[in-house]
């Protein structure tokens, strides 16, 4: 199984990294901390599951390079992008940190989200998991999708 | 009107009609016979009635804003302004009861003109010698000559709005309302007298062609206005279906707000059917100006992309050339809409940050020779400047701190702008502005029109940071607290002390205790940042290091040079058009002083709970080796988290440009390293810390790169070059700014010196064309149009010193 991890925190990435390859030691990870590594990475592959976190900036910072655009949605961009390519179908989950996820201008709590994300851009295979670093909540979802 | 102490709306009305159409002195008389009046016992209605017919102001903004107003009698009669045939019986008794309260001229006023609507049946209990003089005075003529320079149709359009009552503004202004409206379902709700004088107007431009050579009945040659609602009436007609996709994309340049006026049902259409790419890149446009979602804006970068790469070599100027052949106003909203933030999302082309800023100057640089426009020919230079700058820094750029610049100047647009501009128009400034100090703290009560101004700028630094969806709280709450904070503060802590190589030390009671003691205060400490610091201030958030007030001597410094630049830009421009952009900037020079505060605060909190220290003498002394090696680490470790922590909390290098003066220094003798391979200077400077904001460095740069490039040119390339930068305090305070070099060997000093003074002398108007970017001609130029003053040389054995110096206004 090809799993990519879209996730620009080093901390958070850690311990979904520890959690994937406790529960599944065989699948091939690819990890992208930015939108545009994801976007280009997307055009040309396609992996069987997908872990994105929602807050992310679009270029990967550099030395010298400029600032990155923070994109606080950069995770609708790649869905968005996705449905361009028609990879929409790839089932993907959301880990964010946040409690709430902005969707065209109106903010819709974790629960509400993946109906809002379907209703708005017909994106069926999104589900939403909350983040939260001081517990293991978010533990079962991300295993049970990875199935 | 004086001396019967009250006056009716329709009078309000005419007098703005005379203060429009007359000269400024005309104009002034009107303003204060209306103060004479207390018109402002009328205050919303009376704004309401200078707001829509200001030849300033954005009519669909403005009509929107008054359509919203909540419902009470003065709002029903706002609603008449924007929309003059009553819907029902129930909004015409509504109405005439709420003129009945203004007076009664207007209640009769309304009743005559209601009736010709024809909406349903209204009783006629009118004098019927009223009603004769009414009909009298609904056939006079309304004759005025418009100027070349306004768009006709619009001026003639708002004008009909102060004189309704006439009957050809009527059939005229109901024929324009029923089709300039964003309103989504206005094909339907329309009364049969709309639809039939709509019909009059536009059955004769029933194709592209047409529509294109149009001439509205009547005297009114109106170009954009009517071309666009002729359009939007076409496109009703047709359903949206559009054979002609040529004439479509060059319609775009002679109509205006068609994204704004087009329902999305026919815009859905034309996507769905369209053929060419210019009419797919056309539409994408109109379709994400309609309505600015994550979704539209997605499908406009991909269609922009999709041309580019596939037609045009990755060139975004090909393409702007290409469009600029079949349609320039396409090309120029596109330019617009190609800002930094968007050219950064193009991620099939833009790989790095900086290469956006770089693509954005590659578009000013070509705009700029096509209209033959040196400011954009200027802020392309300046981007590259910065992209120099940003490689010489050589640091990683990573503040969280964020505002998204493309919604917050949208924000200022559609709920600011307008007022703005009218005030901006009424302070009569018959000299150029001066920097004035404004109480902030009492701004949003003052009655003055500066203070007036000064509300709304204050206003909009609020909005800065409290905005939840763009604003500083949005990035604050985002990507810091609820992001890395604890995390990158914290968890790399506790990992590390759970290290099995540290199990001996913690086996020990006190050593354990006192980490304990220590791990719990240090995690509470960014549990605090996040929940009450790291925040905006306010009586809930009490403790808020981030304040959107203006009270300190800082920030009200910075908000009197706001409204200074505010003032001049209207001066000179006599538009509102850079306000956005001078408001945002400010901005982020106001939040500046939160940001330095919050950075100094984290510190302080490192220094008290940051480090962590064990009194090892209750301790086995086997141990304490142990411990020291154990406390450095650690300590450490938390001084690169709060390091990293503290620079998120600096400004994005996009927003607001600033640089050292030395940083400056360096930049340009990497450039200059970079065009000339042998030259590798001793460079000999002090790092003087001083920082140059905004447009000055630009200029600094241009000077230095002047004098360097000579010295690389002409002087030793591997000798000396040494900078040097002091303040003076005299009649101004300025910079005083030396470059010395050493000549090359195998020149003489007293040649050198005869071939700098031959060179300061002559004409140099043409400095720019024959010697391009250097040479002392242009250092000359830029002394004599005064971006800096006493450009001097001095010459000794074997270095020639060049000196200038540089006044900071205070955008310095």
């Amino acid at each position: 199984m090809k799993i990519l991890v879209i996730e620009d925190d080093s901390h958070k990435l850690m311990r979904i990294l520890d959690i994937v390859t406790a529960h599944y030691p065989l699948a091939k990870i690819e990890h992208i901390d930015s939108v545009f590594g994801a976007v280009r990475y997307l055009s040309e592959e396609t992996p069987d599951r997908i872990i994105l976190d929602m807050s992310l900036p679009s270029h990967p910072p550099s030395v010298g390079e400029g600032s990155p655009v923070a994109m606080p949605a950069g995770g609708i961009e790649i869905l968005l992008e996705m449905r361009s390519l028609r990879k929409a179908n790839i089932p993907t989950i959301i880990l964010t940190q946040y409690p709430d996820i902005e969707i065209e201008d109106e903010y819709y709590t974790i629960p509400q989200a993946p109906s809002a994300l379907s209703k708005i851009f017909g994106l069926d295979n999104v589900n939403v998991v909350y983040y939260d670093a001081t517990n293991e909540e978010w533990v079962a979802p991300i295993t049970s999708f990875l199935k | 009107m004086v001396r019967n102490e009250g006056v009716s709306l329709f009078l309000v009305r005419l007098a703005y009609l005379i203060k429009n159409r007359s000269d400024a002195e005309t104009g002034r008389k009107i303003d204060l016979l209306l103060d004479e009046i207390q018109v402002g016992n009328v205050r919303y209605l009376h704004l309401a009635i200078r707001e829509l017919s200001s030849p300033n102001t954005e009519y669909l903004n403005i009509r929107e804003k008054l359509n919203s107003a909540n419902e009470d009698d003065i709002s029903w009669i706002i609603k008449s302004f924007v929309d003059h045939i009553p819907r029902s019986e129930q909004d015409y008794a509504n109405t005439l009861n709420s003129y009945f309260g203004i007076s009664l001229i207007d209640a009769f006023l309304y009743h005559c003109v209601s009736e010709r609507a024809k909406t349903f049946e209204i009783p006629q209990n009118i004098d019927s010698n009223l009603a004769i003089e009414f009909r009298s005075f609904e056939s006079s003529e309304y004759n005025y000559s418009y100027s070349d320079e306004c768009d006709v149709g619009m001026e003639y359009f708002k004008d009909s709005f102060l004189l309704i009552e006439l009957r050809k503004l009527f059939d005229y202004r109901t024929s324009q309302c029923a089709i300039y409206s964003n309103d989504e379902n206005k094909e339907f709700k329309r009364t049969p007298l709309e639809k039939s004088l709509l019909e009059n107007f536009f059955s004769n431009h029933n194709t592209l062609e047409k529509i294109k050579e149009l001439r509205l009945p009547g005297v009114i040659d109106s170009p954009s206005f009517g071309r666009s609602n002729a359009l939007i009436y076409f496109l009703e007609k047709t359903d949206g279906v559009v054979e002609n996709e040529t004439l479509f994309v060059e319609l775009m340049s002679l109509t205006k707000d068609v994204g704004i006026l087009c329902p999305k049902r026919h815009l859905a259409t034309m996507a769905e059917n369209a053929q060419s790419y210019e009419f797919k890149l056309v539409i994408a446009c109109l379709a994400y100006i309609k309505s600015r979602t994550q979704s539209y804006e997605h499908d406009l970068r991909r269609i922009i992309q999709k041309i580019a790469v596939g037609r045009f070599d990755s060139s975004l100027v090909k393409l702007l050339e290409h469009l600029q052949s079949i349609s320039p106003s396409v090309s120029e909203h596109l330019i617009q809409c190609l800002d930094e933030t968007f050219l950064s999302k193009l991620f099939q082309m833009v790989t790095k940050p900086n290469a956006a800023i770089e693509k954005r100057a590659e578009i000013f640089e070509w705009y700029g020779h096509l209209i033959n426009d040196a400011t954009f020919l200027d802020r392309a230079k300046n981007l590259r400047i910065d992209v120099q700058i940003s490689k010489e820094k050589g640091t990683i750029d990573d503040a969280r701190v964020y505002v998204d610049p493309v919604k917050f100047t949208q924000w200022v647009n559609d709920n600011l702008l307008d007022n703005l501009t009218i005030l901006l128009a009424s302070i009569i400034t018959p000299t150029e502005p001066t920097v004035m100090a404004l109480q902030w703290e009492k701004v949003k009560a003052g009655m003055t029109e500066l203070e007036q101004v000064g509300a709304i700028l204050h206003l909009a630094y609020e909005e800065f940071c409290t905005n939840k969806k763009f604003g500083i709280a949005s990035y604050i709450g985002r990507r810091i607290r609820h992001g890395t904070l604890k995390g990158t503060g914290f968890n790399d802590i506790k990992m590390f002390a759970e290290r099995e190589s540290f199990h001996n030390l913690f086996s020990n009671h006190e050593f354990r205790e006192c980490f304990n003691r220590w791990i719990y205060e240090y995690e509470e400490l960014f549990d605090h940042l996040r929940d009450n610091y790291i925040q905006i201030f306010d009586k809930n958030k009490a403790e808020g290091l981030i304040s959107k007030d203006i009270r300190s001597s800082f920030k009200k410094n910075e908000a009197n040079h706001l409204l200074y630049d505010v003032l001049k830009s209207y001066y000179v421009n006599k538009n509102g058009l850079e306000l956005p952009y001078i408001i945002t900037e400010y901005c982020w020079r106001l939040f500046e002083e939160d940001l330095a505060i919050i950075r100094k605060f984290i510190m302080n909190k490192k220094a008290m709970h940051g480090v962590f220290l064990c009194d090892i003498n209750e301790i086995p002394r086997a141990l304490h080796r142990d411990i020291q090696d154990f406390c450095q680490e650690l300590n450490t470790i938390t001084a690169e988290k709060f390091r990293i922590i503290e620079s998120w909390f600096n400004k994005p290098s996009i927003a607001s440009p600033s640089a050292e003066l030395a940083l400056l220094f360096r930049a340009v003798v990497s450039e200059v390293k970079g065009l000339f391979g042998n030259f590798e200077p001793v460079l000999f400077m002090e790092e003087d810390g001083y920082v140059i904001k905004g447009g000055a460095y630009f200029v600094i740069y241009d000077a230095l790169y002047i004098l360097i490039n000579n010295a690389a040119t002409y002087g030793n390339p591997t000798g000396s070059l040494e900078f040097k930068a002091t303040i003076e305090n005299g009649k101004d305070t300025h910079f005083k700014i030396s470059i010395s070099s050493d000549i090359s060997a195998r020149d003489s000093i007293s040649s050198v010196r005869r071939s700098i003074e031959a060179s300061l002398e002559g004409d140099c108007e043409d400095a720019l064309i024959t010697e391009g970017r250097s040479g002392i001609k242009k250092l000359r130029r830029m002394e004599q149009d005064g971006y800096i003053r006493n450009v001097s040389y001095a010459f000794d054995n074997n270095s020639v010193t060049a000196t200038f110096e540089f006044i900071f206004d205070y955008q310095s």
